[in-house]
């Protein structure tokens, strides 16, 4: 479960002079005002800062589902700023995994945890198979949950299928927004765990936080206010 | 890693979200709802149209199968039958008895042989009928009338005719069977001797034959008329005008045939087949077409078969069944025109819909499509996944709106007959629609879903976003409008089918087409406003403050929703106001022409009776009169009550009846009788005469004025007080013009006994056939109506579905900060007040200034006056704003009661 496909020395995110304005009942906000960020393979980040400070539009941005209004964002050596409709599309199904803060949000109810690796699979375009899927399972503690449903699972377990849902194939970047606001304490640490299994298997992992248990235990910091990086930090 | 991709062709259809998609949609039970009745509403009137075309087809058809006489309707084969005569048909060498009975007998085979290669003929029936020349005297006695040739007897044989008349006396054994008013007069008796006269031998001798009295019947002019008998009612009627009393003498056919050759005349021999089944369909009734040309050939081919089109047999094979069928078809093919329109905005209204319901199906499906979208599925994949997951809901609509479309033809259409074409016409449709909702859904889904995930916006996409497309279609409706023309009338009068009368197609199209238009660019700026300046509205109290801004926040679904509600009230009050004006201005060019609702033709002059006299007048018409050197129709009248009972329409030129009285109400001053008369007759002091003889004192001072009633066979009338025609009344046909329900007053008339001669019923003028596509076209139009509710109804649910949980969490909220449930349920009628009414107002108000425009185009028959009468449909409007109202009300106390029970602990953990 490594990206041995990909090179290490390259920088899963390269984020320069990314700026954002929204138009919003006639007046100009600035999201971002220059971001410049480097997230390399294999590494767990935690995005914090206060609300307004331009985490989430950096997120989005970096989902690719928003396009910057100058500056460049490279993801996996692709520059995303300025990639068609279609070539988003085509990062967020190969290249990218997101994350959303509600746990149910993350899982379609119908599927099985097995179900939905059976689905990431097919969605990534990535050979499946009962052994992968072990891997992966075994990897995040959901070896015994496999065969449940959504809501026979618990907010963390949740979570944790979430991560292996998006995650599966390997992308180049895992992001989460909140990703343990709707957790407790006990599934936080498990939820957590699961992060830095992804980053030790290669994938950047970036969390938007104000949770300081992420920050502790995420490889890096990064303070972000008023729309730019503020500080760079170690977790 | 492999080139897979989820947004590409049928790949995602592997996937479970895909393929388990038709069972996931069970689990939203009011996006199924919406999806079945949108589908419903848009397959119907697809599906409608053809059969109802087909059902007006089969009702005219079945009109004049009806009308006419059931031996015409079929196939009849006439020859003669020539008695020993010369060879052109007179009485000289015609065959003997043994040879007549042998010919009907070889033609009768032959042409129940062929007819039964012929569908939907019935059995032969023959019929005989000799004219004899003179009267019929008893053996013994005197001949009783000495002017024999004004006497005509018709003896006739007919199978079964005796199951069709009333025996009196006898029958006993075979021979003549006489009417009781004939027997009365010769005295004849059953058993007694008669002795039938024919024409005149080769000796110069008048034949004649005896026969014995069988049976006396009871005369038939004595009863009601019989269908059976009603190919030869001229017969025993006599043709008009005729006072001799026709004598008909019934016979069985060998006594017929026995006879036939020593009374030296001819016969003719009538194989007639009735249709076995009147109610045959239009494809049976051309299967029948064609055999009965393929029966002309086939009898008249062979030599030997005793029928040719030539001397001495003359045959000729009649069928009034191919004429009512090509009129079938031309009444179908005018009313295309305007029913095709109407269907097609019928359709364009359910999808539009269907498009609402697609992206409710959106909204409720959010959080799926969200996460899919994040996992880089693409807007056509999640398209293609709303497709799967609505087809079974849109197919099972689909068939519900053409079942329902099937019934309701069928059950409340003109017709329940319907061609074979109907039914896989009628399934075209409905396929058709549902392939149109399933890419509408298709297209509604993808371009929501485009913004679910990626919120680029390209100022490209921006600007093809605001383009006002709808501006073209308004812009088309110039050239359409040329395009069309203004045929008011299908079909050529020389061609023995007659025309049929509609509403011309331009007048159906260009408005449907500018109610979309008008309704799509006031959405657009309702949109703009409710965006722009919506938020900006400060309203006072908190119902309002709270409605508002919630219609601001879902400016797009209240304008659709208007818009929804708008477009079928404009096309329905538009086409009420069309089909009402229309037969509102027949009527009164019907009531100009006749002169009032009811005019009775009275044999003499009676006193009205009570039970009419405040609505009827009295008019004594004196057809032909000359006034100034130009033919006049004087209609004499009575100056105090014509204006109440007669008609005029007071637009033609300004003036009522009454305003048209004060002349002939006058008293006469010893100058010339003062007349008011129509245009063409000179005014001024002129002679008068009738018939050559001076009327009215020889000179009258003609009043003009531009258009009388009654002015019938295109000379011009002048109203005189009857007093004035004096001794001259007695020439005058007596008439009473009654207004007011034809029916309640025939049955009047009837009640008192009036001599009548002759009814003429205003209603009667658009009754007939030639009107028939206006009628059908008022039905199509009143079902669409219909409709129109259906339309309101499911949008008004699919919006409350929609936002029902965002107002459970918002009400939960509110209540926590103090907010009455009273004010929310203000809050709640306002904000589907607020569309509901807009689009009742806005529906009625296109419509209106669309029948302003409009107007003049409703009269079909322009050259006759008054021109158009337009009308409002004040009850249909008033009806449907009536419904509107409840509707809000009930919807209104629904949402709330709805959410008033939701539970604040589940309502803050709903997630959509």
């Amino acid at each position: 479960m490594t990206r041995s496909d990909r090179p290490h020395d390259r920088p899963a995110v390269r984020c320069r002079e990314v700026r954002r304005t929204y138009q919003l009942a006639g007046s100009e906000v600035n999201a971002l005002r220059g971001v410049d960020l480097d997230l390399a393979p294999g590494t767990f980040t935690a995005l914090v800062g206060p609300s307004g400070s331009g985490k989430s539009t950096l997120l989005r941005l970096l989902a690719c589902v928003d396009r910057p209004d100058s500056g460049s964002i490279m993801i996996d050596g692709t520059e995303a700023a300025t990639l068609s409709r279609r070539g988003r599309l085509r990062l967020r199904r190969r290249t990218l995994g997101f994350m959303f803060q509600a746990p149910a949000d993350n899982l379609l109810d119908y599927l099985t945890v097995r179900q939905h690796l059976h689905l990431a699979a097919q969605l990534r375009g990535v050979p499946d198979g009962r052994d992968r899927e072990d891997e992966l399972l075994e990897l995040l503690g959901l070896a015994d949950r496999a065969d449940r449903l959504p809501r026979q699972l618990s907010g963390g377990e949740q979570q944790r299928v979430g991560i292996a849902f998006a995650s599966f194939g390997s992308p180049a970047l895992l992001m989460a927004d909140e990703p343990t606001g709707q957790l407790d304490h006990g599934s936080v640490d498990a939820v957590l765990d699961a992060f830095l299994a992804m980053a030790e298997a290669g994938v950047a992992v970036v969390a938007a936080t104000h949770d300081p248990a992420v920050a502790r235990r995420a490889h890096q910091t990064v303070r972000m206010r008023d729309g730019v990086v503020e500080e760079y930090g170690r977790g | 890693m492999r080139n897979f991709g989820a947004s590409r062709g049928l790949g995602p259809l592997r996937m479970a979200p895909w393929w388990r998609g038709p069972a996931l949609l069970l689990r939203r039970g009011g996006v199924v709802i919406a999806l079945v009745a949108a589908a419903l509403v848009a397959t119907l009137p697809a599906a409608a149209a053809v059969p109802f075309l087909s059902s007006s087809r089969s009702a005219t058809l079945h009109h004049q199968i009806s009308a006419a006489c059931q031996w015409s309707s079929g196939v009849t084969v006439t020859s003669y039958l020539v008695s020993p005569g010369d060879s052109n048909g007179s009485p000289s060498a015609g065959p003997g008895p043994q040879g007549v009975t042998a010919l009907v007998a070889r033609r009768t085979g032959l042409a129940t042989a062929t007819a039964r290669t012929v569908p939907q003929l019935g059995g032969a029936e023959t019929t005989l009928v000799a004219t004899i020349a003179g009267p019929t005297q008893p053996a013994a006695g005197p001949h009783p009338f000495p002017d024999a040739d004004n006497y005509p007897v018709q003896l006739v044989s007919r199978d079964g005719f005796q199951d069709h008349i009333q025996v009196l006396h006898g029958p006993r054994g075979t021979g003549a069977w006489v009417s009781d008013a004939y027997a009365g007069t010769l005295h004849l008796k059953v058993g007694d001797q008669l002795h039938l006269y024919g024409g005149v031998t080769p000796g110069g001798a008048v034949s004649s034959v005896t026969m014995p009295v069988a049976a006396i019947y009871r005369d038939l002019r004595q009863e009601p008329d019989q269908p059976w008998w009603c190919d030869l009612l001229p017969i025993y009627r006599g043709p008009q005008g005729n006072r001799p009393t026709p004598v008909v003498i019934f016979t069985d056919q060998p006594s017929f045939l026995d006879a036939l050759p020593n009374l030296f005349t001819n016969a003719t021999h009538t194989i007639s087949f009735p249709l076995a089944n009147p109610d045959l369909d239009d494809d049976q009734a051309g299967d029948a077409v064609v055999g009965i040309a393929r029966l002309r050939t086939a009898l008249f081919g062979p030599p030997d078969s005793g029928f040719s089109p030539d001397p001495p047999n003359h045959s000729v094979v009649g069928s009034l069944l191919p004429q009512f069928t090509a009129r079938a078809e031309l009444v179908r093919r005018s009313m295309a025109p305007a029913v095709v329109p109407v269907a097609v905005a019928g359709v364009l209204v359910g999808l539009l819909i269907v498009g609402a319901a697609a992206a409710f199906w959106v909204q409720r499906r959010r959080r799926e499509l969200t996460l899919l979208s994040a996992h880089g599925v693409g807007a056509r994949a999640l398209a293609l996944k709303a497709v799967v997951e609505s087809l079974p809901a849109l197919v099972v609509g689909a068939v519900a709106g053409w079942s329902g479309a099937w019934a309701l033809v069928r059950w409340a259409g003109p017709d329940p007959v319907l061609s074979g074409e109907a039914a896989p016409w009628a399934a075209l449709g409905a396929a058709g629609t549902l392939l149109a909702a399933l890419l509408t859904v298709a297209v509604v889904a993808g371009v929501a879903c485009r913004s679910l995930t990626d919120q680029v916006r390209s100022r490209h996409h921006r600007v093809l976003r605001a383009l006002p497309y709808e501006l073209v279609l308004l812009a088309a409706t110039v050239p359409v409008w040329r395009v069309l023309g203004d045929q008011r009338v299908t079909g050529d009068p020389s061609n023995g089918l007659g025309t049929a009368v509609h509403v011309p197609g331009r007048l159906l199209v260009v408005p449907i087409m500018v109610v979309a238009g008008l309704t799509t660019l006031a959405a657009r700026l309702a949109v703009w406003y409710l965006r722009r300046r919506g938020r900006l509205r400060s309203p006072r109290t908190p119902a309002a403050f709270l409605g508002w801004r919630r219609v601001g926040r879902q400016a797009v679904m209240v304008a659709v929703l208007a818009g929804a509600t708008s477009v079928p009230i404009a096309l329905a009050t538009y086409g009420a106001t069309v089909t009402g004006s229309v037969h509102a201005t027949i009527a009164d060019e019907a009531r100009l022409h006749l002169g009032s609702d009811v005019v009775f033709t009275l044999g003499r002059q009676v006193p009205i009776p009570d039970s009419l006299a405040d609505r009827a007048t009295e008019v004594l018409r004196l057809d032909g009169a000359i006034i100034g050197g130009t033919q006049t129709d004087l209609l004499g009248v009575d100056p105090g009550t014509f204006a109440r009972a007669a008609y005029l329409d007071s637009r033609i030129d300004g003036k009522s009846l009454d305003e048209l009285m004060p002349p002939i109400r006058a008293p006469r001053t010893g100058g010339p009788q003062k007349v008011v008369a129509s245009a063409l007759t000179p005014a001024g002091v002129r002679e008068a005469a009738w018939r050559g003889d001076a009327v009215l004192g020889g000179t009258v001072d003609v009043v003009p004025t531009s258009v009388l009633p009654a002015q019938q066979a295109g000379y011009p009338t002048a109203l005189v007080p009857k007093a004035a025609l004096g001794d001259d009344a007695q020439y005058a046909v007596a008439q009473l013009w009654v207004r007011g329900d034809p029916v309640e007053i025939q049955r009047a008339a009837r009640a008192a006994n009036l001599p009548i001669t002759q009814v003429a019923v205003a209603a009667d003028r658009y009754a007939n056939s030639q009107w028939e596509p206006l009628t059908y076209t008022f039905d199509y139009l009143t079902a669409l109506s219909l409709l129109t509710g259906l339309v309101t109804l499911v949008g008004l649910l699919l919006y409350l579905e929609s936002q029902a949980p965002s107002h459970r969490r918002a009400y939960v909220l509110l209540r926590r900060m103090g907010l009455r449930a009273r004010s929310h349920r203000r809050a709640m009628f306002g904000e589907l007040a607020l569309p509901l009414v807009a689009g009742l107002i806005g529906g009625v108000a296109v419509s209106t200034a669309l029948s302003e425009v409009l107007g003049g185009g409703f009269d079909v028959d322009p050259d006759v006056l008054p021109n158009a009468v337009v009308t409002m449909p004040y009850l249909p409007i008033g009806l449907i704003a009536a419904a509107v109202a409840v509707i809000t009300v009930g919807a209104a106390e629904y949402a709330q009661r709805r959410i008033g029970r939701a539970n604040p602990s589940e309502v803050l953990r709903d997630t959509i």
